[in-house]
């Protein structure tokens, strides 16, 4: 009895931490081991490697993405200062300020958004014009969702980060201060495009599974 | 922008595959139909003479079957299996282009290889 709860526990773990849809066929090998004279120590083992090796290659999944959406977005505020300061978007800007209220205020944030958000997603092009792999499995639905993600996970990060208030006081003028600013700039970028990435990544569950080629391979 | 909306069977230059990924390539094809997780764990054990993990061939076999080399499809679900179906795996046509590259970088680096206790050049 013991050990029947102890291999329903241990199935219930391959089922729910390895996220594969082949975790049935791997359950019910190890299953089938089990019928053959295998020990519940045995299927224990067995489980225990099946979900490192999944939390394993899954991490190294979400780990590129991770690290270039990381260094992509740092680029972002040296990029957006050096645009500000050209003559022409300053002249821009003057004229976009002369608007009365609630004009202003929303071209204010359409300063700050649009900028931000075709840099995510021209980060997003990058990565998936360099991982050719990912590129040939994405469908235009979701990389539409992608894109959409990357602008709502980029709204909510700035608006929290506005009500955090991590702007840069004219009184400061610090280095310790600006640099602050700058990294409060990327972090919103950063989580924008990771989920833009993460989305555009094929789930796990459908990796290589083209059901017509294997209807012709085994017809 | 439509090139990121099309998908491309590519036919370019065959990928190269890991050690691991190569045993269970070839025991795929040494087994032929009887081609599933717990047969392949027991064939690579005996052939390289240490036990394997079925959670890892199925690691490879994940792998493999992302980057196209092999197929797979659902076989009949017993009661001995807690009424779970098998998952049979097949080579494809690139998978066997693809050993078969693995294979012949892996003869010309091999003639490099000097007896044990003779100098490295």
């Amino acid at each position: 009895m013991k050990r029947l709860q102890s291999v329903a526990f241990a199935t219930w773990m391959l089922d729910h931490l390895t996220f594969r849809v082949r975790n049935n066929a791997l359950t019910g090998d190890l299953l089938e081991e089990l019928q053959c004279g295998r020990s519940a120590g045995w299927y224990w083992r067995q489980v225990l490697v099946a979900i490192g090796v999944a939390l394993s290659s899954r991490s190294r999944v979400y780990a590129l993405p991770l690290v270039f959406s990381a260094g992509w977005s740092i680029l972002y505020p040296e990029l957006w200062f050096s645009i500000m300061r050209s003559r022409f978007v300053r002249a821009i800007l003057d004229g976009l300020a002369a608007y009365d209220w609630p004009y202003s205020t929303g071209l204010q944030f359409v300063r700050v958004v649009l900028p931000a958000a075709l840099f995510v997603w021209l980060g997003l092009f990058i990565y998936l014009a360099s991982h050719k792999q990912l590129e040939r499995k994405l469908s235009a639905l979701r990389l539409m969702g992608s894109l959409s993600i990357s602008l709502n996970v980029l709204l909510v990060a700035l608006i929290g980060q506005h009500l955090g208030d991590f702007g840069v006081s004219l009184r400061d003028l610090s280095w310790e201060s600006i640099n602050s600013h700058l990294v409060a700039i990327s972090v919103p970028l950063a989580l924008s495009l990771f989920s833009a990435l993460i989305f555009a990544l094929p789930p796990m569950r459908q990796c290589g599974v083209d059901p017509t080629l294997s209807k012709i391979i085994f017809s | 922008m439509l090139y990121f909306f099309t998908k491309v069977e590519d036919m370019g230059e065959p990928s190269y595959l890991g050690e691991f990924e190569l045993m269970v390539l070839l025991t795929i094809i040494q087994l032929g139909d009887d081609a599933y997780g717990v047969p392949l764990a027991r064939e690579l054990a005996i052939r390289r003479g240490r036990d394997v993990s079925v959670g890892s061939v199925y690691a490879a076999l994940d792998r493999l079957e992302t980057k196209g080399l092999v197929v797979s499809r659902l076989g009949e679900a017993t009661p001995e299996r807690g009424g779970r179906a098998k998952r049979y795996f097949r080579v494809t046509d690139e998978g066997l282009r693809s050993a078969h590259a693995t294979r012949n970088v892996l003869n010309k680096l091999w003639k490099s290889l000097p007896l044990p206790g003779k100098e490295l050049a």
